[in-house]
This record gives structure tokens, sequence and C-alpha cells, in this order.
């Protein structure tokens, strides 16, 4: 039976994607979309089976149920390829005593394309200098371009890369951010999968959240950060006063450790007038507005630790802010014990 | 055709396939030596001649064994499995790919092997005892012959273990450890000494008409031999490509 053959092309798909290792569901009913022309976060602490996806979705892993096209086509039928999908899994896929050329030359003649374009994927990546010296003396930052070059040997329509940033200095990030948005900008599709946020937020335009195998939340990351809430750390030798006084001013309070508060629902300006009015002594009066980091470690953050509710794919509440807050609870404690 | 030229620069860009081709050069070279000088006078001219070109067969097919292994065990040991895979989806294509490209050198490995037991086994005979010492002697163009089929089909066979066992290390000594302990070994004893006829060392044996058997071993004839180590090259083929088919690649 021929798969859907009306797929937009660069289009990744996947419904209904399950992979069950012996007792361990790794993946788990999975559906999501990923657009041409914007680079796609796929994000998800370790273990989350981002990589068992990347897989699944290329033909490496069979899936126990569900399917995953590219441009409405299985990886598996596609006539050629690295033609139209170039992807990077493993920081390391290359024989040591093969030099960098030779390696491109070998998935040259896989894909059927002339030895020339080894050197042009070469001086793409910044290798060219590198090419006839054996990949065993390269760095990490020298396989992982090598890695992405074997990728763009294809000239493809979609990039697939597994932690790209692992590993790589902040040179290196820069360069593949910069790299990752201009093929996005030609209308090329990327995705780019971390366990880090903080790695790839200012690269990607969508973000595909993922934790234990389930899809936690999908959308722009402007989508993502207009869930964030706004809070203000209040620190005062009264601060159950202060507290009690805040609350009957209609703020949702929390006490965060000894004389220190989490305030939501009332602006700096706000609380420092309720403090003036009640008379009360302030030591600190500050703004915190949650970042996407915090967001992403709310929506994967582990059922059951510290008491938190499983995550929802809704909108993250902003009183959920405090609680991430509390985590860091003993640190301070622990620190007032030093002092 | 594509899966096949990408094996074959495989091969030739990494220095393995060309170093294990030389040490089996080299290791048949001091054993034609060896031989030559050491056969057996009362051993008939082509006698003579074609138990040094059994020796020079069997490191031949040996070291082909071994390449295949490593062409194979390579791909999971260096990860490349994964770009082998996604330049190449379907992987019966690779898996035939590499049993020809190793099928092909192995028929090299044991050219080459031959060329050694020649050109030197021949001369170091003449000299010594048999002025009558010839290639078109009896016996010789079938042992030459089949000197080639094994080292091409233990190619195949080693393609096959490799994939079986994945792990290059394992898998290098099953081989050498069957080879050369285990079938001599049940050779040796009596009982089983009918089973070991049908194993794939000794079919080898029976095709390139060597000496040396245990007392009680009655080898095959060469066309049942010929037969069965073909099938022997298939069925490692085979289960070596339905199970890298079937394997997930973690």
């Amino acid at each position: 039976m021929p798969g859907p053959t009306n797929g937009v092309a660069g289009r990744i798909e996947v419904s209904g994607l399950t992979k069950t290792f012996g007792q361990v569901r790794a993946v788990n009913n999975l559906s999501f979309s990923v657009e041409p022309g914007s680079v796609t976060g796929f994000l998800g602490p370790n273990g989350a089976g981002k990589t068992t996806t990347l897989r699944m979705l290329l033909g490496l892993v069979t899936p126990s149920a569900g399917v995953a096209t590219i441009g409405g086509q299985r990886y598996n039928r596609l006539h050629n390829p690295m033609l139209t999908v170039g992807a990077v899994l493993e920081a390391a896929s290359f024989h040591p005593g093969r030099s960098g050329r030779n390696h491109l030359r070998v998935y040259c003649a896989a894909a059927g394309l002339p030895s020339k374009r080894a050197d042009e994927v070469l001086s793409m990546v910044g290798l060219a200098e590198a090419a006839r010296r054996k990949v065993k003396g390269y760095s990490l930052g020298m396989r992982q371009r090598l890695g992405l070059a074997v990728a763009m040997l294809g000239d493809p329509q979609v990039l697939i890369l597994d932690e790209p940033a692992n590993g790589l200095d902040p040179a290196g990030i820069q360069w593949l951010r910069q790299f990752t948005q201009s093929l996005a900008q030609q209308g090329r599709t990327v995705l780019v999968s971390s366990h880090l946020l903080s790695e790839v937020e200012q690269t990607v335009d969508r973000v595909v959240i993922l934790a234990r195998g389930q899809l936690i939340k999908q959308g722009t990351v402007d989508e993502l950060t207009a869930g964030a809430g706004e809070s203000v750390v209040v620190r005062s030798p009264q601060a159950d006063a202060l507290g009690s006084a805040l609350h009957q001013g209609g703020a949702q309070v929390t006490s965060t450790g000894p004389g220190t508060l989490q305030v939501v629902g009332l602006d700096a300006a706000a609380i420092g007038h309720q403090a003036f009015v009640a008379g009360v002594e302030l030591h600190e009066l500050r703004t915190v507005r949650s970042d996407l980091e915090d967001i992403f470690f709310q929506l994967t953050a582990e059922p059951g630790a510290d008491g938190q509710p499983p995550p929802t794919s809704g909108p993250v509440p902003a009183g959920a802010f405090a609680q991430q807050s509390y985590s860091q609870q003993p640190y301070g404690q622990q620190q007032g014990g030093v002092n | 055709m594509r899966a096949l030229h990408a094996e074959f620069r495989k091969l030739v860009t990494t220095r393995t396939g060309l170093w294990l081709t030389i040490v089996s050069v080299v290791v048949s070279v001091l054993f034609t030596i060896l031989i030559s000088l050491n056969v057996d006078k009362t051993d008939s001219a082509s006698d003579a001649l074609q138990t040094v070109m059994s020796v020079t067969s069997n490191f031949a097919y040996v070291f082909a064994a071994i390449l295949g292994i490593i062409g194979l065990t390579g791909e999971y040991r260096h990860q490349t499995v994964t770009p082998t895979f996604l330049s190449v989806p379907v992987r019966s294509g690779v898996i035939v790919a590499k049993l020809v490209c190793y099928l092909l050198w192995g028929v090299l490995m044991g050219v080459l092997n031959l060329v050694v037991a020649v050109a030197l086994g021949v001369p170091l005979l003449k000299h010594r005892i048999y002025a009558d010492v010839s290639l078109s002697a009896s016996g010789v163009h079938s042992t030459m012959v089949s000197a080639i089929v094994i080292s091409a089909i233990f190619g195949i066979i080693g393609v096959g273990v490799g994939a079986l066992v994945r792990n290059q290390a394992a898998a290098i000594v099953v081989l050498v450890l069957y080879l050369f302990l285990i079938e001599n070994i049940l050779s040796a004893i009596h009982a089983v000494q009918k089973v070991y006829t049908y194993l794939p060392g000794a079919l080898a044996s029976a095709l390139t008409g060597s000496q040396g058997q245990p007392d009680g071993v009655h080898l095959l004839h060469r066309t049942p031999a010929a037969l069965l180590l073909i099938a022997y090259g298939l069925a490692f083929a085979l289960a070596g490509a339905v199970l890298t088919v079937r394997r997930d690649v973690t």
C-alpha cells in the first residue's frame, strides 16, 4: 500500500508514532509536524525519546506503531534520500583512518554524486584545509562539521540534527546557529534536537517539546513565552506581616525562604506602596521574569518529583513559577547557615 | 550499483584491506619456502605442488574472511552504519554490495597467494627434487581454481559472520578459533570425524586436495565439497542480511 503522496515538500509529519523496547515505551503515540522555512527545536530532557523518534523518522528504527513521513514519503521509500534529507545523528560516525575527503567521497558514491561535491561541502563547512588529513586527527568541532558536510552533500531540502551543539565551543555554536538559520531562510526545513533549551533558544523559531516519550507542547517560541509569568521577590524582616497585607491586596503570596516572599499579581511599585502603608521594612524588591528555561523545566519535569503536578500541554500557570524557586530553597538556607 | 561503488571506496580508502592482503602474501611466501624445502620426497611432483598451493590458499581464505568481518563490523564499531543506511536505506542492498565487494577481494587474495605459490614453489621444488614439476600436471588446475573459489566464498562468510556477531574483535576471535582449533579437534575425535568432513574448513581442504588429514578422515570429493561450501557462503550471507535488515540501528 503506497503511503500518502500528496505531502508538502520538506514537511515532516509524525503521526501516532510509538516505540517499545522490551518493557520500556520509549515513544508513546507521538504526533507533530515540522514546517519548511523554519528552524524547529526538538526539545526534551535526556531519555525523553528524541533520538528514538529521529531514528524512526529516518528509517533506522522500526516503529511499533504509527508512521513518520518527510514530504509525504517514508524515508525508506525515498529513491535517493540524501538528495532530500540530510541528517547528523552521532558526534562521530567516521573511520578514524579515513580522510575527511574520502569519507565524503564514500557517500558521494552512495548517492551517485560527483566527487567534486565532496570538495564543495568541505569548503562550505570550513574544512577545506583539513580535507586530506585522517579523521583521527580532527578536533571534536571539526568532526561535527564533517558530519554536517555529509548531511549537506545532496543539497537536501530537509536537515535533521541530533544534539548538534554537544561539545561545541561558543564559536562553534555561533557558527552552527548562523548556518542553520541561513538554511531555513532558503526555505529548507531544519529540525534540531537538544536537551538544553538555552542552547537553541536563539536559533529556533518553533519548538516541539517531548517528555517521557510524549508530546508536551508544540508551537512557536512566542507562544511558549506568552505563558510565562512575572513575579516579584520581596525580602523583609517582617515577612509575615507583609505577606498578609499583600494577600489582602489581592496578590498570590508564597513564602520561599526565611523572610523571603514570592508575589504574583502585583507589580513592584504596588508592593512597595503596600509595604510603605503597612510600615514594613524592605530589604529587597525585585521583579523576576520567568524565562524559557523555567518554562521548559516546568513542562518536562518528572511528575511526582517535589510534589509537582504532571505537566499539561496548556499554558503555564504563572503560579507554577513559585515551585521552581522553592526547589532552590535548601540552597538559600545552606548559605544562610554558612554565613 | 551506487551501493557497490560506495563499498569499494570504503575498502580502498583505509589501509586495512591493503595491509591484510600484504600480510597474507608475506605469510604465504614464508610458508611456500618452508613447505617446498620440506616436502616428503616420496610424494609425486603434482602432490607436492598441490600441498604448497593448499597452504597458501589457507592463508588467503582466512585473511579474506577476516577482511569481510572487518568490512561489516567496522560499520558498527565506528558508527558509520548510520550514514551508510541513511544513504542507502534499502539495507539488503548494502549487504549485497558488501558481499560482492568482499567476494571480489577474496578472488584477488586467492589469486595473489597462488601467484606466490607458483612463482616461488615451482622453482624451489624443481631445484630440489622434481625436475618434472609442472602447472599442467593432473589436479593442479583444479587446485588453483578451488583456491580462488574458496577465498571468494570465505570473503562472503566473513561478511555473514560479521553481521551475526557485530563485535569486531569477538567475530575475528570466533572465526580464527573455529578454523584453527575447533575443526582440528573435531577432526581428531573419531566419533565426529564424519561431521567434521562437512564443515567449511574441511571442505576447503577437500577442494585444494591438501594432505596431512588425521587417520580415518575421508574428505568429500571436489564437486560435493564445492557445492556444500557455496551453500555455506549463501547461508551466512542470507542470515547476515536478514538480521541486518530486521535489527534496529540505535
